[in-house]
Formats: structure tokens, sequence, C-alpha cells
């Protein structure tokens, strides 16, 4: 958890996003600091399910971001946020190492169990897309390296430490590693939803009003189709 | 005999006790015993059990190995030399395990100094296989090892060495027949410390090893996965943990740290 340094902490506002978002809400943070001078914004960066495992712990937010419906449906089934709103969807992609960039690799390849993958964990929503996607299309994540979110999958896909790796397009079009992305995999018909809910007891509901308005404006819009996200 | 400290003192020892235990009680409190067996039985839990259990004997036998050398020759050795290499040892028990996690992927890995050079050659890669756990474990091991066993060369009674050499023994029958078995119980102690510390070992190998199910997912891997997926079975893991652990400890009977 880290807070963006602003003069004073007291009148914050906590913000729960899930991995997948990092790069958006950094933007998002900046601009919010620059309307709203001398407020607190701190931001809880994890996967979603770290992330709903936290909130039932009872840990306190005022603004979360999450990824998959399935977790904002648990999210609403807590009665203590407000309904969701939807801010974007981005749908997976089958990625591999830059070693391997070259090699015009197929799903068929992958299939036969030479290549060592990684995917997120199954309580991640990257996670579960992955299993449906494995599902549908024979892979066997059995022998897969599972992450605890999308970013880690990621990196150790532009490392090279694995193969390849099923992570967001988003992630695929925002990465600045040679990695490439296998064409006809399918996996662009696996999609995960992004939705954005406000606690009923913020004790600043203007300040996380004025969040939720700068990501549906189309300015934020605009900034998240740039990351590669489909917005509604 | 020591006299009683005053009740003021009493008073915060028995908040750091319990400071400690609470969190361990509150944890076996949301257990659901009833259904333990059920839990522990399941695939991925078997899985992981076993994993643990081969992986830490490995590292602790692998720490015993490389440690002890290790330990004999610091103890022959003083001075600013003897400290440096003293801290350099005991470096991976203060780490973070993520970072010594990703250090042996500096090394080890794909792409890692040693690691690269090593697949070049045999086509062998340590991260994502068990012995890369086996690896990961040995490495946060080895300090526990090294420090028991220091300590016990250093604490014992120099004089038997120069007697045994003196009656004629060459320095290996010194070392074999004389000094380590004087210092036996911490032989054991080190190796035991070694295991419990590579049983709960999590972000060196999570990092290093990566974490899959029946080949590098061990019990602290698949807690941090089943407590956002499967919380029950989480807690029963959890106790598995915490008993082997605690009945290592018990069972050493302070023989690990030098009370008196």
């Amino acid at each position: 958890m880290f807070g963006t340094g602003c003069a004073s902490e007291e009148n914050g506002i906590r913000l729960f996003v899930a991995s997948s978002m990092t790069d958006f809400i950094q933007q998002i943070a900046a601009s919010h600091m620059t309307a709203h001078p001398g407020s607190g914004l701190e931001i809880n960066i994890a996967g979603s399910g770290t992330l709903l495992s936290q909130l039932e712990e009872g840990a306190g937010a005022d603004v979360v971001i999450l990824a998959g419906s399935d977790y904002m449906l648990r999210l609403q089934n807590f009665g203590s946020f407000l309904p969701p709103v939807q801010v974007a969807s981005t749908s997976l992609s089958v990625v591999v190492s830059p070693e391997l960039v070259a090699a015009d690799i197929s799903m068929q390849d992958l299939r036969v169990g030479r290549l060592q993958g990684a995917a997120c964990v199954i309580s991640a929503p990257c996670g579960q897309l992955a299993e449906e996607f494995a599902a549908a299309t024979g892979l066997d994540l059995n022998s897969f390296t599972r992450e605890a979110n999308v970013r880690s999958v990621l990196a150790k896909v532009e490392r090279g430490e694995v193969d390849f790796g099923l992570v967001y397009r988003t992630d695929f079009l925002s990465s600045e590693a040679q990695i490439g992305e296998i064409s006809n995999s399918g996996a662009e018909m696996f999609v995960t939803f992004y939705s954005l809910a406000v606690a009923r007891d913020t004790p600043d509901m203007p300040q996380a009003a004025s969040l939720l308005d700068l990501i549906t404006a189309p300015s934020g819009q605009e900034q998240l189709r740039q990351l590669g996200f489909e917005v509604p | 005999m020591r006299a009683q400290p005053p009740v003021r003192i009493r008073v915060i020892a028995f908040g750091a006790l319990l400071f400690i235990c609470a969190p361990l009680v509150s944890l076996l409190w949301r257990v659901p015993w009833s259904r333990l067996v059920d839990l522990l039985t399941r695939e991925v839990v078997t899985d992981a059990l076993l994993l643990s259990l081969i992986t830490s004997l490995a590292a602790a036998l692998a720490a015993l190995a490389l440690g002890v050398p290790l330990a004999l020759y610091l103890t022959r050795m003083n001075g600013f030399s003897a400290s440096l290499i003293r801290a350099v040892v005991v470096l991976p028990m203060i780490l973070p395990p993520v970072v010594g996690g990703a250090a042996l992927l500096f090394a080890f890995g794909r792409n890692g100094l040693v690691g690269s050079a090593v697949s070049d050659l045999t086509g062998l890669v340590l991260p994502y296989t068990l012995t890369g756990v086996i690896v990961a474990n040995t490495f946060v091991a080895l300090p526990f090892v090294i420090l028991t066993v220091e300590g016990a060369l250093r604490a014992s009674d120099s004089r038997f060495e120069l007697a045994a050499a003196t009656l004629g023994a060459n320095e290996s029958r010194v070392t074999f027949r004389v000094v380590l078995p004087m210092v036996r119980p911490a032989l054991i102690a080190g190796g035991f410390l070694g295991w419990a510390r590579a049983l709960g070992e999590f972000g060196a190998t999570i990092t290093f090893a990566g974490n899959i199910q029946g080949k590098t997912q061990t019990l602290p891997l698949a807690v941090f996965v089943a407590l956002e997926t499967d919380r029950d079975a989480a807690l029963a893991m959890s106790v598995v943990l915490i008993s082997v652990s605690l009945l290592i400890l018990v069972s050493l009977r302070d023989r690990w740290w030098p009370v008196r």
C-alpha cells in the first residue's frame, strides 16, 4: 500500500485497484492530485481476489475497482458499497517470451507441453479466464506456474523465465519488452469486465465521486483506450 | 537461583507472550476441526504435503553437507575476515526471502549468470523444478546450520583436539573422530532447525521455483493460494505447518540456543 504524497492525509480516499489497472490508475492518480491539491489518495494494488479477501477481513476502502464480474458481485453482497459502474474491459492474450518471438509458435506447440507456461492463480480473474480458455483449447494448466497476479505472469514472460503466459491484451500492449503475441489463439473471446464501486459510508463522497468522474469522463476513457482497454 | 523481576516487568513479559500467542490461537480458533481429515486428504493438499516433506528434508541434508564444512572452517578463523564471512553467511536469514529468490534467479535462472551456462552445457534448468525448490530451501536453511554448528564448535574444548593430534591422529581423523562427535547435538539441532526453516519457506520458492501444483507448490504456497479460494483448506494446512514446526522446536529442548 502506498500513499501518494499530498499535503494532508486526513481527508484521504482509499482506493483499491486490480493490479492489471496499475498503469491507468497511476495516470488517474496524477490527474486527481492536480484537481484536488492537498488531498490524500492512498492506493492499494493487488489481484482482485486478494483485494476481496482484504475487504472481507475488514480492510477499509472508499473506492474499489475490480476485474471480473463475479468479484464485483461478491463485493456487492457485502451491502456496504453502492451499485457498480462498468469502466472498461479487456480480453485474454497468449504472449511468448522475447526469445521465442521469431520462432513462430502456434497453439499446437503450447498443447504439446514442452514449453513452460505461466498463468494467474485461480483466485484472480485472469486465472479464472485462463481456466476457461484452457478448457476450451485443450491446454494443460497443471504444468503452468500459477502467479499471484497478472503483473507477475507478464514479468516472467518479459524476462524469459517462462516461455509463454496468459495475460490480458492490455498487458501485452503496454509491455515495453520485445514479447510476442500468438495470433488466432481465440483468447480474444475471453473477456474480463472492470467495474468500480464507491463505499456507502465514505467520509468524503464528493472526492470519491470526482474520482469516478475522472475515470468515466471522455478523457479517462481515452486514456483507457490508449492502454488497450475496451470502453463501454 | 535468580531473583523475581518486578511486577511491571512481569506484566510486559506476559504481554509479549500474549502478542505472539494471540494470532496463533486466533488461527486455531477458526480451523474447521471436524472436517480436518477431509480437508487434508484433498489432492492439492496431499500433493503439497508430500512435496514439502521431500524438499525440506533434502534441503536440510544439503544444508548440513554444505554448512558443516563451512562452520569448521569459520571456527578456525578470527578477526575481520571471519566477521565478514559470517555476515554474508547469515544474510539469507535476514534478507526478505523474495530478494533471495530474485538473487537465485539472477544466478541460476534460465538467463542467470550460472544458469544459462549450465543449461547450454547440460540442458538442465533449475527454475520450475523440484530441484529448484530444494535449492531455494537450502539457501534459506544454510545459515541456521552454520550458526548452530559454529557456536557449538567454538564452545567445545579444544584441548581434546590438541591431545588427539599430539597422540598422532591426522587432520581428518581429528575432525571425524574427535571434533564432530563432540558437537553431535548441534549437528542434530542445526539439521532440524534448517528443516523447520525449509518447511516454512515461501518467498524464495515462489520467486525462484514458481507455483506448479504437484511439482513446486509446497505447503506454504498452497496455503497462499487456498487463502483466497478455499480458506478452510488453508487453515487445515496451517495447522500442519504450525504443529510440525512446534514439534521440532519442542523436541530440540532449547539445544539450538545456548540456554543454561
